[in-house]
């Protein structure tokens, strides 16, 4: 059976960084939110920091697939509003 | 018989094809040899391709970038994940080769890793297939030799 990204991470079997960088191949650039609103709130900031350092044809990976531009462009305006949104809701 | 990418052996499957489990597997490992450190855990992954015996981490960084020991850990458990053909699990030796292979690897590049000064470029020229002398190279050859004595039934 194929598990899902997110319960591969849960279990451990995969990093908090492959997560991120498989999670943003499979969005949609004009819907964002339907992969990256599955992904644990923990996760939000890393995939900030993974979209803030990408260098658009200067990325390199050990294996297996890497996001595109438009990917990483989408998925950071869209974590950009779900971060401030976090932090502006009262604990 | 299962073959790994670049091992010197063939591996034989179990007589009964009894499959092992996980932990099964790190016992045997562990009973050959196999120093398996407890910042590490393993998984069987049906997913991984035919001509992948097993995987580490996957690292993506932009050229140039340092990778660092925390790149290689999942936050959760806090283990470094090694992800295990399912048929690796019907042969012992391939659990001693693999797991060997994997873990030598690993502990190469903890001492690497921890001094904060190796580019993601070097880290894969030290993991991949076909470059002489690197890690991947050692580590096969380590694991070459901890199933030559598992066969003469040397112990560990």
């Amino acid at each position: 059976m194929t598990r899902s990204l997110v319960e591969k991470y849960q279990m451990g079997m995969i990093t908090d960084d492959h997560l991120v960088v498989e999670s943003l191949h499979m969005i949609d650039p004009d819907n964002p939110g339907l992969v990256l609103s599955a992904l644990p709130d923990k996760i939000l900031p890393r995939v900030l920091r993974f979209v803030k350092d990408y260098l658009d044809g200067r990325m390199v990976t050990n294996f297996g697939v890497m996001p595109a531009q438009d990917q990483a462009l989408a998925a950071r305006a869209w974590v950009e509003t779900a971060l401030q949104h976090m932090a502006s809701k009262p604990a | 018989m299962i073959a790994g990418q670049s091992p010197r052996w063939t591996w034989t499957e179990n007589p009964d094809g009894k499959k092992r489990t996980i932990e099964e597997a790190k016992e045997i490992a562990r009973m050959h040899g196999v120093h398996i450190p407890d910042d590490v855990d393993f998984f069987e992954d049906d997913e991984l391709p035919d001509y992948m015996t097993a995987r580490g981490p996957k690292v993506t960084k932009p050229a140039g970038s340092i990778v660092f020991w925390s790149d290689l850990v999942n936050t959760i458990t806090g283990k470094v994940p090694f992800l295990v053909r399912p048929d690796i699990l019907k042969s012992d030796e391939a659990i001693v080769a693999v797991f060997g292979h994997e873990m030598y690897e690993l502990e190469a590049l903890r001492g690497i890793l921890k001094k904060g000064k190796t580019p993601i470029e070097h880290f894969i020229g030290h993991t991949s297939p076909g470059i002489p002398g690197n890690f991947h190279e050692e580590a096969w050859d380590y694991a070459d030799d901890l199933v030559e004595r598992m066969r003469k039934g040397g112990k560990k």
